[in-house]
C-alpha cells in the first residue's frame, strides 16, 4: 500500500477571516468550528488522497492572511504545485485582493511557468443569508476566465457545501502540474513517477 | 548496548545466525522448558546457584522504610537439559536459614565468575514465589521482557523490572549499589534488617575490584551487572522500539518488531556524545537526555572527523538523513516508506505489549486517540485503520510522529522518575526541587567547566507567588514604596504573582510602568486621571466622529480588527457567548461614563455585526476592539496587525475589561513589542537572527542542523517570538510567563531565552528525528499546550547566565591576548593553556572559516565574534 506515493503541497492564499483555516480543517478534519484563532506564522495540514487510483499526499499549507506577514511567504510557496486563492463572497475587498494575492505568489513562488501554473479560486462563506451577499458568480467566474481559466467554486467550511469537490480538483491540478514539472526536470528528486492526468476539469463545478 | 557478542556457555546447545546488525538464537525446541512458575517446587530438589547480587531492594510503598532488601540470583537445576531461573530472594527468607545459608551467596557474589568451577558448586533451596514476601523464581524461559531504568541523577538507584510471557510483572527490583557487596568495599554485616538511607556520597560507586574476576568490574551497576550475567543464559535484544525494554529470548515476530532497524542502538549516543562531551557547548537539560550523564568521567574528546554526524551509519533512518540531493537520497527515501510500512505492520503486536504495560499507563492518555485505541485491542483492524486514516504511513508525519512519541515516552519516564525520587525520603530528595532543576542541567556543568566558569543555577521559585501580604509589605501607608523598584522586579521575575484574588490588576500596571514605583498614592491618582482624559482624547478622535469612523481605511482597519477579536480568547468568560451585557468590574474612577461608551461601542463594526459570516461579537469584544482601535490613533505608525488581539486581550481580562488601564497597559506591552509588527518585518528579522545567532553560540549542533534543513530562518519560532507564546501556552500560564518578561530583569529580550530553552529541550527529538523545514515547523507548532512552564522559565534563565558568563569570559580572554599581543610585539602567543581554551571556543565558530583564513599575524588566537545584537541580549 505504500508504493506510488507523492507528496504534493498547496498553498492557501486570501485575505485574513476569509476562513481559509476553516476550509483546510473541513476538508482534512471534517470538522468546522467557529473557535479558530487568526493564523499567525504558519502550518500545514497534510492528508492521504487517491486521485486516478494513485496515492498521494496532500500538503496543505495554511498562513496568515495579513499583506505584512507575506513577505515570509518565500519560505514557504516554493515548490507549490498548486495555488488556492479564496476570499469571502460577503466581502468584496476580498474579493478585489485576488488580483494582488496571485501576483504577490507568483512573484514569491516564481514557478517555471507563471501562465500556466494551476491556481483555483473558492468563494467561501456560501451559507450566510443572500442578502448579505457582495459577490456575485457571474463576477467571480468572469475574474477567473480573464485569469486563463481558474477553476471556479463556491463553498461554505460551515455546511461543508463544495469542499471535497474543490479539494479533489485542486489535487488533480496539483498532480498535474508536478508532471509537467517532471518533464522539465530528469532528475526529480521523488522516484515515482505519475502518469499525466488525462482529463482535467476546469470551469465551475457548482 | 551492542548486540550479544559473547560466547555461550557449552551446554547451551545454540545456533546463531548473525548478519550485521543483529544476532538471532534458535533454540532447538526440546531444550526450551517452558514450565510455568507455579510448577516450581522446593520438594528436595537442589539448584546451583551461579549469580547472586546483595541489596537489590524491592520497594513495595514509596517509603524507605517498607524496603525490602534481598539477592537478585541466577540459578540452574541440573538436568540433561538445564533449566536457568531468574530469582529473588529476601534477606528474611535467609535470615530463617541460618548464617550458613547466608555464606554461600556471599560467596557467590564475591566469587563472580568462577561459576563453571563443579567443585565449588554451591546448592541452595529455590523459594516459590510467596506473594507476602516478595521472593520469586521464574525460569528465565518464562520471562518475555525486562525494563531496566539506569540510574540516574534524578532517580538514585537504577531498576529493573521482569514481565512474564503469561503477562504478569514480577516486583520491580532496585539496585542498591552503594550498599552492595559487589560494589563496595564495605563488608556486608549480615542480616541488615530494613533500608537505610543511603549515605553514599560519590555516586555512582567506583568499582573496587581490581582484579577485574567478575563482570561486575565493566558494568556501570548493578542491574548491567545483572543483564550482562543474564546474557550467558538468555538472548537479550534491547528493543530500538523502546530503549529500555529487553526482550529474553525473542520470538522471531519480536526479534523483527524490535530490531527494526529504525535507529542503530548508538545512534543516540553516538549524536549526544558529539554533541554533549565533544563540543561541551550544548546546554542539553539532562533530564531531556534518553540517558544518564555517562559515568566514567568523560569520554574522550572529539574524535569526529567527519562533520556528518549521520555518516557511516547503516540504519535506514540514517540513510535517509543524507541531504536528499546525494545519489542515495531517492532510494533511502523509499526505503523508509516501506520500512515504515513494516513497522506499522509488526510492530503492533509490541505496540499493544508496550501499551498494555503497567509502566506504559501514564503515557497512554497522552497518545493521539488512534494510537490510544491499541490498548487492549486485539485486531489487525484497528492498527491498519489508524494507518490509513492518521496518514503515518506517509514519511514525513511518521516521522513527526515518532518525535513526539520519543518525547512523550522520554518525558513522562522522567517525570513518573522525579516523583518517585520526590517521595522517597532521602536527604536528596528532601532538597526539592530547586536542587534537581541543578541537576537536571547536568551538561553546564560541563560547558562552564570546560570554560572554568561557574556552574549558573536558576533562582526560580514559583511555589512561593508574591501574594497580597507580601505586596502590601512593600508600601508604606502613603502609597510610598518600602523597596526599591529593582527589588519589587526580581521577586516578581522569581516568584510571580498569586493567581488568585485580584493581585495581578495591583501589580501589573507598576511592572508594566503604568503608574509610577516612587511616589505617594495621591500622586499617582493624579497622574492617572491625567492619562484617562488623555486616553479619551485620543478615543474621540474616531469615537462619535463618522467622517473619521467611516472613513474607508478606517473601515477596512475596524474590519481588521474585528474578524481577529471576534476570534481570541473565545473561551474566556468575559468573551465567550453568550455574555450577558453585564458592566465590567471597573474600580477605578471612570464609571461614571461607562454606560456612554458601551452605547459607542455597540456599533463597533455594524456590517459584521449580524451577517453571520463571522463568529457572533459580544460587549467585551467589541470593547476590545475599541482599545485596539485607538490604538492606531495613538501609535500612528503601525496600524493594525493580527497578534495585537492576541496580546491585548489576557491584559483586558486581568483589569476587567477597565478600559483605560488596559489601553495603557496594552501601550506598554507595545513599547516592548512593537518592532514585531514594524510593516516591513524588520523587527521580526532581527529578532530572529538574534535568535539565530544565540543558538550558533550556544548549540552548534543545532545550528548546523537546521542550516541542513534549510530552517535557518527560524520561522518555526515565529509565533512564538511574535506573540510572546501567548499560543503556546494555557491562558493562566500566559499570564505567569508575561509577567516574568516584563520585569526585564535580566534582559529586555527574555523571550528569545525562552526560545532557545523550549528549542534546547527537544533538541535531541529535533536531531535525530526531524530532517526537514516543514517536519520541524510542524512539530514546534504542535508543542503548543505541552510545555511546561516552570521549568522551561527555570531554564531560560540558566540559558540566560551561561550565555552572560560565557560573553564575559570572552571578552576576557580577548583582553589578555590583547594584553599578551602588547606584550610580545605581533608574534603569536605560545602560551599552550590559552591556545588550548580557545581550541575548544573556537567549537562556537562558523565551522567554514578556516582557523587561519583571517590572517593570524593580526590575531593572535580567534575568538567568535559576538554580534551586537548579541550583546543587546544582556541589557535590562
Ligand atoms: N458562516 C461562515 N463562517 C465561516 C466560514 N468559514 C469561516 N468562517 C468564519 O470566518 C472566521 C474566519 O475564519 P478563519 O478560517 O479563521 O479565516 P482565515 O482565512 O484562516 O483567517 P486568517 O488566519 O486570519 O488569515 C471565523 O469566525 C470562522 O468561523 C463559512 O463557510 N461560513
Ligand atoms: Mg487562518
Amino acid at each position: 500500500m505504500l508504493q506510488k506515493r507523492s507528496l504534493m503541497k498547496v498553498i492557501i492564499l486570501g485575505d485574513s477571516g476569509v476562513g481559509k483555516t476553516s476550509l483546510m480543517n473541513q476538508y482534512v478534519n471534517k470538522r468546522f468550528t467557529n473557535q479558530y484563532k487568526a493564523t499567525i506564522g504558519a502550518d500545514f495540514l497534510t492528508k492521504e488522497i487517491t486521485v486516478d487510483d494513485k496515492q498521494v499526499t496532500m500538503q496543505l499549507w495554511d498562513t496568515a492572511g495579513q499583506e505584512r506577514f507575506q513577505s515570509l511567504g518565500v519560505a514557504f510557496y516554493r515548490g507549490a504545485d498548486c495555488c488556492v486563492l479564496v476570499y469571502d463572497v460577503n466581502s468584496s475587498k476580498s474579493f478585489e485582493t485576488l488580483d494582488s494575492w496571485r501576483d504577490e505568489f507568483l512573484i514569491q513562488a516564481s514557478p517555471r511557468d507563471p501562465e500556466n501554473f494551476p491556481f483555483v479560486v473558492l468563494g467561501n462563506k456560501i451559507d450566510v443569508e443572500e442578502n448579505k451577499r457582495q459577490v456575485t458568480q457571474k463576477r467571480a467566474m468572469t475574474w477567473c476566465q480573464s485569469k486563463g481559466n481558474i477553476p471556479y467554486f463556491e463553498t461554505s467550511a460551515k455546511e461543508a457545501i463544495n469542499v471535497e469537490q474543490a479539494f479533489q480538483t485542486i489535487a488533480k491540478n496539483a498532480l498535474q502540474q508536478q508532471d509537467t514539472d517532471d518533464i522539465y526536470e530528469n532528475d526529480y528528486p521523488d522516484p515515482i513517477t505519475i502518469k499525466p492526468d488525462s482529463n482535467p476539469s476546469y470551469g465551475c463545478n457548482c | 548496548m551492542g548486540t550479544q557478542t559473547e560466547s555461550r556457555p557449552r551446554k547451551w546447545s545454540l545456533s546463531t545466525v548473525s548478519d550485521e546488525s543483529m544476532v538471532e538464537i534458535k533454540n532447538t525446541e526440546e531444550e526450551r522448558t517452558p514450565s510455568p512458575v507455579e510448577d516450581i517446587t522446593e520438594g528436595g530438589e537442589k539448584y546451583r546457584l551461579l549469580y547472586s547480587k546483595s541489596k537489590v531492594y524491592v520497594q513495595p510503598t514509596a517509603y524507605a522504610k517498607d524496603n525490602i532488601p534481598g539477592f537478585a540470583v541466577l540459578v540452574k537445576r541440573e538436568a540433561v537439559n538445564p533449566t536457568f531461573y531468574l530469582a529473588w530472594i529476601p534477606e528474611s527468607l535467609l535470615d530463617e536459614k541460618g548464617q550458613s545459608e547466608w555464606d554461600k551467596f556471599i560467596k557467590i557474589e564475591e566469587n563472580a565468575g568462577d561459576y563453571d568451577d563443579e567443585e565449588d558448586a554451591v546448592l541452595i533451596d529455590l523459594p516459590t514465589r510467596r506473594p507476602e514476601t516478595y521472593a520469586f523464581s521464574v525460569p528465565v524461559t518464562s520471562v518475555y521482557s525486562l525494563i531496566v531504568y539506569p540510574p540516574t541523577i534524578a532517580q538514585w538507584h537504577g531498576s529493573i523490572a521482569v514481565n512474564l510471557i503469561s503477562g504478569s510483572t514480577l516486583p520491580t527490583l532496585y539496585f542498591h549499589d552503594e550498599e552492595s557487596r559487589s560494589f563496595s568495599s564495605a563488608s556486608v554485616s549480615p542480616p541488615i534488617s530494613s533500608g537505610s538511607s543511603s549515605t553514599a556520597t560519590a555516586y555512582p560507586p567506583r568499582v573496587l575490584d581490581p582484579n577485574g574476576k567478575g563482570s561486575s568490574s565493566t558494568s556501570s551497576w548493578g542491574g548491567e551487572d545483572l543483564l550482562t550475567r543474564l546474557r550467558q543464559y538468555a538472548h537479550l535484544l534491547r528493543s530500538n522500539l523502546q530503549t529500555n525494554l529487553y526482550l529474553v529470548d525473542p520470538s522471531k515476530a519480536d526479534i523483527e518488531a524490535h530490531s527494526m532497524q529504525l535507529f542503530d542502538d548508538d545512534a543516540l549516543d553516538d549524536i549526544l556524545a558529539r554533541s554533549s562531551y565533544a563540543n561541551s557547548y550544548s546546554p542539553v537539560p539532562a533530564h531531556r537526555r534518553p540517558r544518564p550523564l555517562s559515568v566514567g568521567g568523560l569520554p574522550q574528546g572529539s574524535s569526529s572527523g567527519s562533520n556528518n554526524p549521520y555518516s557511516a551509519r547503516s540504519s535506514v533512518l540514517h540513510r535517509s538523513l543524507h541531504p536528499p540531493t546525494s545519489p542515495a537520497g531517492s532510494q533511502a527515501r523509499t526505503a523508509l516508506l516501506q520500512s515504515f510500512a513494516n513497522i506499522t505492520r509488526a510492530t503492533r503486536h509490541a505496540a499493544q505489549q508496550i501499551l498494555s504495560h503497567p509502566l506504559a499507563q501514564p503515557i497512554v492518555p497522552h497518545l493521539p486517540d488512534p494510537v490510544r485505541s491499541l490498548v487492549n485491542a486485539n485486531g489487525e483492524t484497528e492498527w491498519s485503520s489508524w494507518v490509513q486514516k492518521g496518514g503515518v504511513g506517509e514519511f514525513e508525519s511518521a516521522r513527526i510522529y515518532l518525535a513526539r512519541w520519543a518525547r512523550i515516552v522520554a518525558e513522562e519516564g522522567e517525570r513518573a522518575r522525579q516523583r518517585e525520587a520526590r517521595v522517597i525520603p532521602t536527604g536528596q530528595a528532601a532538597a526539592g526541587a530547586g536542587e534537581e532543576e541543578a541537576g537536571s542541567l547536568g551538561v553546564f556543568e560541563l560547558l562552564h567547566t570546560s570554560a572554568n566558569l561557574p556552574k549558573p543555577i536558576s533562582t526560580r521559585d514559583p511555589r512561593h507567588p508574591v501574594d497580597e501580604a507580601t505586596w502590601l509589605g512593600w508600601f508604606h501607608k502613603d502609597g510610598r514604596p518600602r523597596v526599591r523598584k529593582e527589588e519589587m522586579k526580581k521577586e516578581v521575575f522569581r516568584r510571580g504573582v498569586i493567581a488568585t484574588g485580584d493581585l495581578r490588576k495591583r501589580v501589573w500596571p507598576f511592572i508594566l510602568g503604568v503608574l509610577e514605583w516612587e511616589a505617594t498614592d495621591a500622586q499617582r491618582a493624579a497622574r492617572w486621571e491625567e492619562k484617562r482624559k488623555h486616553y479619551h482624547s485620543i478615543k474621540d478622535e474616531w469615537c462619535g466622529v463618522p467622517e473619521v469612523f467611516n472613513r474607508s481605511d478606517v473601515i477596512d482597519e475596524r474590519h481588521r480588527i474585528d474578524v481577529d477579536c471576534r476570534r481570541t480568547d473565545r473561551n474566556q468568560p468575559m468573551f465567550s457567548i453568550p455574555t450577558p451585557a453585564t458592566s465590567p468590574s471597573s474600580s477605578t474612577a471612570g464609571v461614571s461614563d461607562e454606560k456612554e461608551s458601551m452605547k459607542r461601542f455597540s456599533a463597533f463594526s455594524p456590517d459584521l455585526n449580524n451577517d453571520g459570516s463571522q463568529a457572533p461579537s459580544n460587549d467585551h469584544i467589541e470593547r476590545l476592539a475599541g482599545i485596539l482601535l485607538t490604538y492606531n490613533f495613538y501609535e500612528k505608525q503601525l496600524g493594525y496587525v493580527q497578534g495585537m488581539s492576541d496580546l491585548c486581550s489576557p491584559i483586558y481580562i486581568v483589569m476587567g475589561g477597565d478600559e483605560e488601564m488596559v489601553f495603557w497597559c496594552f501601550v506598554e506591552v507595545m513599547n516592548r513589542m512593537k518592532q514585531n509588527f514594524l510593516r516591513d518585518q524588520s523587527g521580526m528579522k532581527k529578532q530572529l537572527l538574534t535568535l539565530q545567532q544565540l543558538i550558533s553560540i550556544m548549540d552548534p549542533e543545532l545550528y548546523r542542523h537546521f542550516e541542513k534543513c534549510d530552517g535557518l530562518n527560524l520561522f518555526f519560532c515565529f509565533r512564538w517570538v511574535l506573540i510572546a507564546f501567548k499560543r503556546e501556552f494555557a491562558f493562566d500560564d500566559v499570564l505567569r510567563l508575561w509577567e516574568v518578561l516584563w520585569t526585564d530583569y535580566y534582559s529586555t529580550n527574555f523571550v528569545l531565552f525562552v526560545a532557545l530553552a523550549v528549542l534546547e529541550s527537544h533538541r535531541d527529538v529535533i536531531l535525530r528525528y526531524l530532517i526537514h523545514f516543514d517536519e520541524v515547523l510542524k512539530y514546534c507548532n504542535e508543542l503548543s499546550m505541552t510545555i511546561e512552564l516552570d521549568t522551561t522559565l527555570a531554564q531560560s534563565e540558566v540559558l540566560f547566565l551561561s550565555f552572560s558568563q560565557l560573553i564575559a569570559d570572552l571578552d576576557r580572554r580577548r583582553a589578555e591576548d590583547d594584553g599578551l599581543k602588547e606584550a610580545m610585539g605581533t608574534a603569536r602567543p605560545s602560551s599552550p593553556g590559552l591556545r588550548k581554551r580557545t581550541g575548544a571556543l573556537n567549537a562556537a565558530e562558523d565551522d567554514g572559516h578556516e582557523q587561519d583564513a583571517q590572517g593570524s599575524s593580526s590575531q593572535p588566537t580567534k575568538h567568535p565574534v559576538i554580534d551586537e545584537n548579541l550583546r543587546e541580549l544582556l541589557r535590562n
